[in-house]
C-alpha cells in the first residue's frame, strides 16, 4: 500500500487532466515581448524604430553619389562597392543576416539579435584587414596586426564551435568570447583608418561624367548624394528649400539634407544602443549586488550609486568634449559611464524582493553557484522594470546626442541630426525652416517610439508579474 | 497507540547531529533570538517530526542546516551542525555547495512560488543534475525522467519542457520533491511541503515521501504545525518553542502522554469534530508560567552559576573556567535562565528547570533511534 499507491493509473490520469488545459508553452520573456508587441503604442514605435534601423543598416544603397552600378569606356562596375566604407560593410552584412534571420532562420527572437550584432562583430576583423595592413608606418601598426590576428582567429574559431555544437548551450565562455570578440571589434571601428571617402576629384566627378557623355548607362541609388557631397560642381547649392532635385532641401554646406537624414540615423541609434547597453551592464552588475549581499555592500553601493547621480550629465559631457575632444565613441562611453544609476536602483529593489523567494532560496539549497543564482534564477526575474528604464535611457541618450551635436560638439566626421539643426539657423542669419522641421521630427519620433515601447513594456509587464510569480 | 519499545536503539551514528544551535537576527528593533539552543538528531532513515507556531524556529534550524541563513541580518551565534563528520556551520561556501542538494536536500512550503517561473521544469530538474551528478546531457535527461516519473508525474518526457505555471500546486510540489530527490540526498529537509496544498494533495504527497523515503533510505525532517500530518508520518517529534525544543519523544509517547505545557497547549487547541461551542483553548503567553509546570519539575534559578549548569553544558568542563572566562558566564546564564531538556522518563524529554527524574549525562542531547513500524505508516 505504501509503495506504488501514488503510482496507480487513476492518479496519473487525474494529474493528467489537471494540467491538460493549461498546455501552452510560453517563456515568460516571450509572453512580455508578445504582449508588448500587441499594444498599438509599441506597434508605431518599432514602426519608427525599424525604419531609423533600415536606414542605418542600408544607407550606402538608399542614398549615395557613388552609382550602385554603371558603364563607362565599356566598362562596368560599381563605384558603390567599391568605395564602402568598413562601417559600411559591416552594417550592411548585419543588415542582410537581420533579413536572412527573420526570413530563413527559426530561432528565438533573443538569438536572432545576438546572432546578428554577433555577424558585425566576427566580420569587423576581416574588413579591416586592409585599412590595418596599410598602416605600415604607425608606430602601433605591430601591435594592431597582432590584435587583428587574433581577433579574425577568434571569430574564425566561434564560428566553427558554434557550428560544431549542435545545440549550443549560452555559457559563461560564449559570453566571455563574445565580449572579447565584440570589444577587439569595437576598439577596430574606433580607429579612424577608413578609406577615404571621397574619389579623386571629388563625388560630384559622375554628375561631371554624365554631362560630359561618358557614362552609357548608370544605376543611381534611390537618393543620388552622398551625406558629405556637397556638390563643389555648382554654385550656391548651400541651404536651397526642398524642391525636385532635394526633396528636403540642402544644409548649410550644400549637402543633401535627405541624404543627411539617413545617414544620421547610424549616430542616433548607436548612442542610444550603446550607451544604454554600458549603463544597463555596469547597473545590473552594481544593483545586483547590492541587492542580493545588502548589508555593507548595499550601503556602499548606495553611496556610489548617489554620488554618480549628483554628477550633471550634460556639464560632464561638454567637460570630457572639450578635455578629450570630439569624439562619438567618448559620448557614448560618458553617456554609458554616468547613467547607470538608475538601472541599478531599479534592478536592487527587484533583487531585494527576490532573494527572498522561495525559489531563489530553493536554487541555492539545490547547491547551485552564486553566478547561477545570481544571473540565470534571479536576473530573467528581475530584468523587466530594468528594460522599462532603458527604453527610456535610450530615449534620454539620443537626446543628449542631439543637444550636443547641436552645440556643435558632436562627432566630426558624421552628420547626426542634432548637426543638422544646427544649421537651421545659418550665419548670415537666415531661419531655413526646412533644416529646423526634418531633423527636429526625427529627433522627436525617435525619442518619442522609444517612450511609446518603454510605456507598452511597461503595461504589458505590470498585471503579468503578479499573475506569474505570485508576487 | 500500543506500547513503544524504547529500547531499539541499535547504537548507530545520528546522521544529523544539531548541538545546542542559536542563531540571531539583527533587525532594526534589535535583536532576534530565534533559534536559542536547539539540539536535534535524525538516525539514517528515520523521520523526525519538527511541531511549533510560526516563528519559533522551525525553519531557520532547517535552514541553518544548509547555511541558507541570509547571513547580514542573520548570525550563527554559536553551536554545532554535524553531519557526515563535518560541522556544517564551518564549511566554506564551496564545500557547503557540495553538500547542498548533493547530501541534504530541502523543499519548500510555496510550491507555487519555489520553482522558477521563467525555466522550463526540466531546466530546473536537470540544472542540479548536471551540477552534481553528470556532465552527459543526456544521461541527465534520463535521470530527470526517471526522477519525474518516480514522484508519480504522467508523461515525464513532455513535462520536462513544460513551465512551471502550466502546472497545478501538487504537480509543482512533486516537481520539487523530485528536483530535491534526484541526487538522492541522505537528508531531505521538508519545511511544510503540504502547507499549501488541499488535503487530498496533502495525502497523496505525504505518502509518496513516504514511499521515496524507503526506496531512497533516506532521513527526513519534517517541519509543520500539522499535528495530523505529525501522527501519520513521524517516527520521532521534537515539539519548539520560542527557540528552544521543549519537548522530544517517540510520535505515540508524545500524542499519549504530552508533558510540557506547551504541548499540552498544542493539543489543547486543535478543534475537535462535535466538541462543544466553546471557545478553542489557546496557547500561554510567551514564558510558560512556573506553576502550570508538572509537578516536581520546577527549579528556582539562583544568582550564582550552580553545579548543575556543567552537567546540562558539558561543553563547560571542556572550557577553562578559571578566570571569569566570559563563554562560562554567558552559558551559566544560558543554563540557569533557559529550561534544559531533562530526561524525565526513558526516551522522552521535556524541558524544565529542575534536575529531578534526570538521567545525567543525557540530558542535553536527547537521542532517540526509533521508527515506527512500516504497518503503522499505512494509512
Amino acid at each position: 500500500m505504501i509503495d506504488g499507491a501514488s503510482l496507480d493509473p487513476g492518479h496519473k490520469g487525474v494529474i493528467d487532466a489537471e494540467t491538460k488545459r493549461t498546455r501552452k508553452r510560453r517563456t515568460y520573456i516571450g509572453e512580455v515581448v508578445a504582449e508588448t508587441v500587441a499594444r498599438t503604442g509599441a506597434k508605431v514605435g518599432l514602426a519608427w524604430i525599424g525604419v531609423v534601423a533600415f536606414c542605418a543598416l542600408f544607407a550606402p544603397l538608399l542614398a549615395n553619389s557613388h552609382p550602385l552600378l554603371y558603364k563607362s569606356g565599356g566598362e562596368v562596375s560599381s563605384p558603390m562597392l567599391k568605395y564602402l566604407t568598413a562601417t559600411d560593410v559591416i552594417l550592411l552584412i548585419q543588415g542582410f543576416g537581420l533579413v536572412g534571420s527573420l526570413m530563413f532562420w527559426r530561432a528565438s527572437l533573443w538569438r536572432r539579435v545576438l546572432g546578428v550584432i554577433w555577424l558585425g562583430a566576427a566580420t569587423a576583423p576581416f574588413v579591416l584587414w586592409k585599412t590595418i595592413v596599410n598602416l605600415g608606418e604607425s608606430d602601433y601598426a605591430g601591435l594592431y596586426v597582432t590584435l587583428l590576428v587574433l581577433a579574425c582567429l577568434l571569430s574564425i574559431g566561434v564560428a566553427v564551435w558554434i557550428a560544431t555544437a549542435s545545440r549550443t548551450k549560452v555559457n559563461g565562455y560564449t559570453i566571455l568570447l563574445a565580449i572579447l570578440a565584440l570589444g577587439l571589434s569595437v576598439f577596430f571601428l574606433a580607429r579612424p583608418i577608413d578609406p577615404p571617402l571621397n574619389v579623386s576629384g571629388g563625388l560630384q566627378v559622375y554628375r561631371v561624367m554624365e554631362q560630359k557623355g561618358e557614362i552609357e548607362w548608370a544605376v543611381l541609388a534611390p537618393v543620388p548624394f552622398s551625406s558629405n557631397d556637397r556638390q563643389n560642381e555648382l554654385k550656391d547649392t548651400a541651404n536651397l528649400p526642398p524642391g525636385p532635385r532635394h526633396p528636403l532641401g540642402t544644409d548649410g554646406h550644400g549637402a543633401d539634407m535627405l541624404s543627411g537624414m539617413i545617414y544620421s540615423c547610424r549616430i542616433s541609434l548607436a548612442v542610444g544602443f550603446v550607451a544604454t547597453s554600458i549603463a544597463m551592464t555596469i547597473g545590473l552588475l552594481i544593483g545586483g549586488f547590492m541587492g542580493y549581499f545588502v548589508g555593507k555592500i548595499d550601503l556602499l553601493g548606495m553611496r556610489i550609486v548617489e554620488i554618480v547621480e549628483a554628477i550633471p550629465q550634460l556639464y560632464l559631457l561638454l567637460i570630457g568634449i572639450a578635455a578629450l575632444g570630439r569624439n562619438l565613441y567618448l559620448m557614448m562611453a560618458l553617456i554609458g559611464f554616468f547613467s547607470w544609476p538608475s538601472y541599478a536602483r531599479y534592478i536592487r529593489a527587484e533583487f531585494l524582493k527576490l532573494r527572498k523567494q522561495d525559489f531563489v532560496q530553493s536554487a541555492k539549497a539545490c547547491g547551485l553557484p552564486l553566478r547561477s543564482v545570481l544571473f540565470r534564477h534571479m536576473l530573467p526575474n528581475g530584468v523587466a522594470p530594468v528594460l522599462v528604464a532603458a527604453s527610456f535611457g535610450t530615449a534620454s541618450a539620443i537626446l543628449l546626442e542631439a543637444f550636443i551635436s547641436f552645440l556643435g560638439l558632436g562627432p566630426v566626421d558624421t552628420t547626426s541630426w542634432g548637426q543638422l539643426l544646427n544649421f537651421a539657423v545659418s550665419g548670415s542669419g537666415g531661419f531655413h525652416w526646412w533644416i529646423a522641421i526634418y531633423p527636429g521630427m526625427a529627433i522627436f519620433l525617435t525619442v518619442f517610439s522609444y517612450n511609446l515601447i518603454g510605456e507598452a513594456l511597461r503595461d504589458a509587464i505590470d498585471p503579468h508579474l503578479k499573475k506569474a510569480a505570485q508576487l | 497507540m500500543s506500547e513503544v519499545d524504547n529500547t531499539s536503539s541499535t547504537g548507530a551514528e545520528p546522521l544529523l547531529h544539531v548541538e545546542d544551535l542559536a542563531v540571531r537576527f539583527h533587525t532594526g528593533n534589535g535583536v532576534t533570538k530565534a533559534v536559542n539552543g536547539v539540539n536535534l538528531m535524525i538516525y539514517p532513515k528515520q523521520t523526525l517530526a519538527v511541531v511549533g507556531e510560526s516563528g519559533c524556529g522551525k525553519s531557520v534550524s532547517a535552514m541553518s542546516t544548509l547555511q541558507l541563513i541570509p547571513t547580514p541580518p542573520g548570525h550563527y551565534e554559536r553551536g554545532r551542525i554535524w553531519f557526515n563528520g563535518r560541522d556544517m556551520l564551518q564549511l566554506d561556501e564551496k564545500a557547503m555547495r557540495d553538500v547542498r542538494g548533493n547530501d541534504i536536500a530541502m523543499i519548500f512550503q510555496e510550491p507555487m512560488t519555489s520553482l522558477n517561473p521563467v525555466y522550463t521544469i526540466g531546466d530546473q530538474v536537470m540544472e542540479a543534475i548536471l551540477l552534481h551528478q553528470t556532465k552527459d546531457k543526456e544521461e541527465a535527461t534520463r535521470i530527470a525522467v526517471k526522477a519525474l516519473s518516480d514522484v508519480g508525474i504522467a508523461e515525464p518526457g513532455q513535462r520536462l519542457k513544460e513551465y512551471p505555471h502550466q502546472l497545478s500546486g501538487g504537480m509543482r510540489q512533486r516537481v520539487m520533491i523530485a528536483m530535491a530527490l534526484a541526487c538522492r540526498p541522505r537528508l531531505l529537509l521538508a519545511d511544510e511541503p503540504t502547507t499549501a496544498l488541499d488535503v487530498t494533495i496533502q495525502a497523496q504527497i505525504l505518502e509518496l515521501l513516504r514511499k521515496l523515503q524507503m526506496d531512497h533510505d533516506m532521513s527526513i525532517m519534517l517541519i509543520t504545525h500539522d499535528l495530523g500530518v505529525v501522527a501519520e508520518n513521524a517516527d520521532v517529534v521534537a515539539v519548539m518553542y520560542a527557540g528552544q525544543v521543549v519537548e522530544y519523544a517517540n510520535v505515540h509517547e508524545i500524542f499519549a502522554n504530552p508533558m510540557h505545557p506547551y504541548t499540552h497547549g498544542l493539543f489543547e487547541s486543535i478543534p475537535k469534530l462535535g466538541g462543544t461551542h466553546e471557545r478553542l483553548a489557546t496557547v500561554l503567553d510567551q514564558t510558560p508560567d512556573e506553576s502550570v509546570l508538572p509537578e516536581g519539575l520546577t527549579f528556582k534559578p539562583t544568582d550564582d552559576c550552580p553545579t548543575e549548569a556543567f552537567d546540562h553544558f558539558p561543553i563547560l568542563s571542556t572550557l577553562d573556567r578559571s578566570e571569569g572566562n566570559e563563554m562560562v558566564q554567558f552559558l551559566c546564564d544560558t543554563a540557569m535562565r533557559h529550561p534544559v531538556l531533562h530526561e524525565v522518563k526513558p526516551g522522552h524529554w521535556v524541558a524544565c528547570w529542575h534536575k529531578d527524574g534526570f538521567v545525567k549525562g543525557e540530558t542535553v542531547y536527547p537521542r532517540l533511534e526509533y521508527r515506527r513500524a512500516t504497518e503503522s505508516a499505512a494509512v
